[in-house]
């Protein structure tokens, strides 16, 4: 296989894992920017030793084995007051999220349609927190809020969204 | 303390107190729980993909109306922020949703193999002349410089060949922490290294929590885990000065010739003479050009695995035939020390090595066939693949341990008949042994350390085309092999038992000579 091929299978290998490899680095390591940085490092990491793929076997478990490290790797760097999931926890992690690994394409392109049905209050609360990266006190003093009652929607919001993903995914599969 | 879906936000979030941490993590050990927290993580992800990709979108149509000719003068952006989205494409939407993948693409293609220096310290004490599938950190962070300067360095992965001052060449084996305290001194706090000392080097000192050892023109290797350093000196002189005891008394200082190996530990007063380790240390990367190799390639093999440490997979004589080494969990690098110094496969232990693969393998459709390889088991086993090219019904021949203990070899002839012939004697731990396969198309025969062990009728051997080979594993990764495999060779003939009896001849005449 010439270095052009190579790399064509790996770009469709990662594009096929990226999904997985970032639920699991969120899913660690809190702050979107420790998040993306991780990500970043892990499909560098597997780009470089994609030499030691085994083809005979899922890639995305591959790319998680590896993403384990890395989530390691980032936790030692960091302060050790910080709290941090067990190499065992993270491990389970990994096996828990490679097993959701089928739908996951389908998962996404239902959470796009559910962001259009939200009411435009909450996809504003939804950009302040992911797009513009505001804190909830942050959030709050743009909508005339509190810290506390920015968290709760939030968490309201992301609860309506996986009821709507969940229920886009049972009308598919009926 | 409920764990509910604001409780998982938070914890995502980084708001979670460590109590509620805890708590979670309790209620992660039910495996259904673990999964709903995975769904809500794999959420905030999507959600933060999404968004982003929808506004880096929004602004990017901003900008094509602002920056087309029908739309100049719209003023609708700034033009700082017209030129952040100038670069807006199609394929840009495509990617932006993984902002951090397209750049991650682009930056690891460009960076295959490269090493930069961003020492901003240049007092560089050690250089790196070669690395295989490293990982080399300082402070946390990836080391990328090919210099190093004084500091504490782990090698997390693989393997680093360093020079220092005077031609001093270091191998170090991960796992292993280590400082380079000076251009002649380095300090092994934890793992493996080996030393090669020319004479102007004289002097170079490695020193590790146990023991402080000098050397005086040598090769020597040394191993330090948890309060014990062993010091193996394979040629010249090193001295060895144990540390100073709680007491406060010096110890004596010792001095270790060739072919000798002590052990220091902190809980003992004075050091223990030990065996000499020849097959634990990586001492060279290279391997050695000598007679087996030769007397290999004069009986023409289709393929000749010597079996070397390289970061560019298995290597192949010729390279048409080359493959590629397979990795999972585990402590150490997938080499080992071969049985003529150089490298070798090394499969299961506590490496992350799980065997080879070649994809493009030779042809095998003259109906004979051999098959010669140097194998070398570190645990005791009842099972594990030295080579085979089975897969279901394809392939033809699969050499491997039987459930006694003893190598077997068993092809697949014309017919689909499969014969199998196994050795006389379980095969020792933490010894070469020299075995070769042969099938002429009336017997297969197995030979070990050059001796004819046992024989069976087989019919001409299934030819074979493209059928991928494996070695130290099986197609399904079941028949893992628990220690080392080197020097393999396949051929299309059977090789003569006067063949074969020489190559062992010229092996252990060349054991010799390399220890």
């Amino acid at each position: 296989m010439d270095e052009n091929q190579k790399r064509e299978e790996f770009a469709h290998h990662w594009l096929g894992a990226e999904p997985s490899v970032s639920a699991y680095v969120f899913a660690s390591i809190t702050g979107f920017h420790d998040a993306e940085d991780v990500v970043q490092r892990i499909a560098q990491e597997l780009a470089r030793r994609f030499d030691e793929y085994d083809s005979g076997r899922p890639f995305v478990g591959w790319a998680l084995w590896i993403a384990k490290s890395r989530v390691i790797d980032f936790y030692r760097a960091q302060d050790r007051t910080r709290v941090v999931f067990s190499d065992e926890l993270l491990g389970r992690l990994a096996d828990s999220i490679a097993k959701q690994a089928d739908d996951r394409s389908h998962r996404r392109e239902a959470l796009e349609a559910c962001l259009e049905e939200l009411p435009p209050r909450s996809r504003r609360l939804l950009d302040l927190r992911y797009v513009n990266e505001l804190s909830a006190a942050d959030a709050a003093r743009e909508i005339g809020s509190t810290a506390g009652s920015v968290r709760v929607l939030l968490s309201r919001v992301r609860t309506v969204l996986a009821e709507c993903i969940q229920r886009r995914l049972a009308t598919e599969q009926a | 303390m409920p764990v509910n879906d604001e409780l998982l936000d938070r914890v995502l979030e980084g708001n979670a107190s460590a109590d509620e941490v805890a708590e979670l993590e309790a209620w992660l050990e039910v495996p259904a729980n673990l999964e709903t927290f995975a769904r809500r993580a794999e959420l905030h992800a999507n959600l933060r993909r999404s968004l982003r990709r929808r506004n880096i979108q929004a602004n990017a149509t901003v900008v094509d109306e602002v920056t087309s000719p029908r739309q100049s003068g719209a003023g609708l952006v700034t033009s700082s922020t017209a030129y952040e989205f100038s670069f807006a494409r199609p394929w840009v939407a495509l990617c932006a949703g993984v902002v951090a993948t397209a750049v991650c693409l682009v930056v690891a293609f460009l960076n295959f193999g490269v090493r930069e220096n961003r020492d901003p310290d240049k007092r560089h004490h050690a250089t790196i002349v070669s690395e295989v599938k490293s990982l080399l950190t300082r402070n946390g962070r990836t080391w990328q410089g090919a210099g190093l300067s004084n500091g504490e360095y782990q090698l997390e992965r693989g393997l680093l060949n360093l020079r220092l001052a005077g031609g001093v060449l270091v191998y170090v084996e991960a796992p292993a922490q280590f400082d380079i305290a000076s251009a002649k001194k380095v300090v092994l706090r934890s793992g493996r290294l080996s030393a090669s000392v020319p004479p102007e080097g004289v002097g170079f000192t490695v020193e590790t929590p146990e023991a402080e050892v000098v050397d005086f023109g040598t090769e020597f290797s040394v191993d330090v885990e948890a309060g014990t350093s062993e010091v193996h000196v394979f040629d010249g002189l090193v001295r060895v000065q144990p540390r100073t005891w709680t007491d406060g008394i010096t110890r004596e200082a010792i001095d270790l010739r060739a072919d000798h190996a002590i052990k220091i530990e902190d809980s003992t007063e004075k050091p223990i003479n030990i065996e000499l380790a020849r097959d634990r240390f990586i001492r060279d990367f290279a391997e050695p050009k000598r007679n087996y190799a030769r007397a290999i390639k004069q009986l023409s093999p289709l393929a000749y695995y010597r079996m070397g440490i390289r970061d560019r997979g298995l290597v192949s004589i010729p390279p048409e035939h080359s493959g590629i080494v397979l990795t999972g969990e585990g402590k150490r690098p997938p080499h080992a020390c071969g049985v003529f110094v150089g490298g070798s496969l090394r499969v299961g232990a506590d490496s992350t090595g799980r065997g080879g693969r070649v994809d493009s393998p030779p042809a095998l459709n003259t109906g004979a066939f051999s098959l010669a390889v140097f194998v070398y088991l570190e645990e005791p086993g009842r099972s594990g693949a030295v080579a085979t090219n089975r897969d279901g019904v394809r392939g033809s021949f699969t050499l491997s341990l039987g459930d006694e203990g003893m190598l077997q070899a068993t092809v697949k002839d014309t017919n689909g008949n499969l014969q199998s012939v196994a050795g006389e004697s379980v095969l020792s731990v933490e010894t070469w042994r020299h075995v070769v396969v042969t099938a002429d198309g009336e017997r297969l025969q197995l030979f070990e350390d050059g001796k004819l062990v046992a024989t069976a009728p087989c019919a001409a051997v299934a030819a074979t085309n493209t059928d991928t080979v494996w070695f130290g594993t099986d197609a399904k990764s079941l028949e893992v092999w628990n220690g080392r495999v080197d020097e393999l060779a396949l051929f299309d003939r059977a090789l003569t038992e006067e063949q074969i009896a020489g190559l062992y001849r010229t092996a252990q005449e060349e054991i010799a000579r390399s220890r």
